[in-house]
């Protein structure tokens, strides 16, 4: 297969339609259109960029070298995701085009975002089938590390942070749940850090050191996205503090396992 | 950071794609953020939404009122809940997910029997706040 840009733009757009369909086809996300904090949108819809272009730096949809390359493939997949969801949405009759233009480019905005992270890390997705032979990836040193597991976790918190099971799984939960699931959550993220291997790993020979390096700030950037998704959501309003702690920790859970994942897709 | 190999440079048509892209991306994401930037420092009324009567019909010894809920304020409102009453103390109750502001959300109460030219008194009877 060859590598042209045009190629590669293909490859984006099936990259956004996979990490886009799971939200594309949740009720809430389209509800969140009609009704989401403006200011919230807007800081969430300017920290896309940044996120995306990082992500351009690590993966991309194509291989790319230089800032400038970067940040032209960053805008790109941002087209792709916006273009996708719109059409997407359109397609599945979830756009009424009599609302007013702001309920339209909120209900696709937010989709876009995710979406577009499908598109840059589309190169990575097609592994194997002459998108990535891996040859030309740029190793994340610490910092990064812990940027891809902030883009992995950001990833899968969004796409359960909308629905209503999040609070009311924290609803239903007791202190002993909690405990046991901030357990469950640093655990799984340690296995799946220690096994599959981080850039630079060698140099850790145990699990102690990976647990402090890689572990516990993983699950402290995946609480953290998981409180900033919830707020961006509105779904932190009117809660006592024990309950936006409790729906922060149930966040957690598919967070932690989006940081620790991310390393196999980027 | 490890070495890379050497820039994969795009010539013709192609950065001429990458450049429209890119382009299109940055439209997209400013445009987004106008649009959201500016909805947020807009106007904040409350909803305001009032129902009216646009069609009826008789289908199967029912009549059927085709209504339309409006929302002439600012903020969306959820749950909106219209009931239909005739003289004869017949009731008939939709409920409609989202009006957005200055939007519209057509809905359809059933009657039994024929109910002519009766007047069908509409009433909002409540929503929430999203």
């Amino acid at each position: 297969m060859g590598s042209g840009y045009a190629e590669g733009l293909a490859r984006a757009c099936g990259g956004a339609l996979i990490f886009g369909f799971p939200l594309l086809m949740t009720m809430e996300m389209w509800a969140l259109g009609f009704h989401m904090d403006r200011w919230r949108l807007a800081l969430f819809l300017a920290l896309g960029l940044p996120l995306v272009l990082g992500l351009a730096y690590y993966a991309g949809f194509r291989r790319a070298k230089g800032g400038l390359n970067d940040l032209l493939d960053a805008l790109a997949a941002l087209a792709v995701g916006f273009g996708v969801s719109l059409v997407m949405m359109s397609l599945l009759g979830l756009i009424d085009w009599a609302d007013p233009l702001e309920i339209t480019v909120s209900m696709v905005a937010l989709q876009a975002v995710p979406a577009a992270m499908g598109a840059v890390l589309a190169r990575k997705q097609f592994a194997g089938a002459g998108g990535d032979d891996g040859e030309d990836d740029r190793p994340a040193q610490y910092g990064g590390e812990l940027f891809l597991m902030a883009a992995g976790a950001l990833f899968l918190a969004f796409n359960v942070a909308p629905t209503e099971e999040m609070v009311l799984i924290a609803y239903k939960m007791t202190a002993f749940h909690t405990v046991a699931l901030i357990l469950a959550s640093l655990m799984l993220l340690h296995l799946l850090v220690y096994r599959l291997g981080f850039a630079g790993q060698e140099a850790y020979e145990g699990h102690r050191a990976a647990f402090l390096e890689f572990t516990l700030p993983g699950f402290a950037i995946a609480l953290l996205v998981s409180l900033y998704v919830l707020w961006t959501f509105g779904r932190l309003e009117g809660l006592a503090l024990h309950e936006v702690v409790s729906t922060m920790i149930v966040l957690g859970l598919p967070a932690s396992l989006g940081a620790a994942l991310a390393r196999l897709v980027v | 950071m490890a070495g890379r190999t050497a820039t994969q440079g795009l010539t013709g048509p192609e950065r001429a794609l990458q450049i429209a892209m890119a382009a299109s991306g940055a439209i997209l994401l400013v445009g987004a953020l106008v649009v959201t930037v500016r909805g947020a420092i807009g106007p904040h009324n409350p909803a305001v939404v009032e129902v009216v009567e646009r069609q009826r019909d008789v289908q199967s010894r029912r009549t059927i009122v085709e209504i339309e809920a409006i929302n002439r304020g600012d903020a969306t409102a959820a749950s909106v809940v219209v009931v239909g009453r005739t003289s004869g103390d017949q009731t008939a109750t939709a409920t409609l997910d989202y009006v957005p502001g200055h939007s519209r959300r057509a809905a359809t109460l059933a009657f039994a029997g024929d109910l002519g030219s009766a007047p069908v008194s509409l009433q909002v009877e409540g929503w929430i706040d999203p």
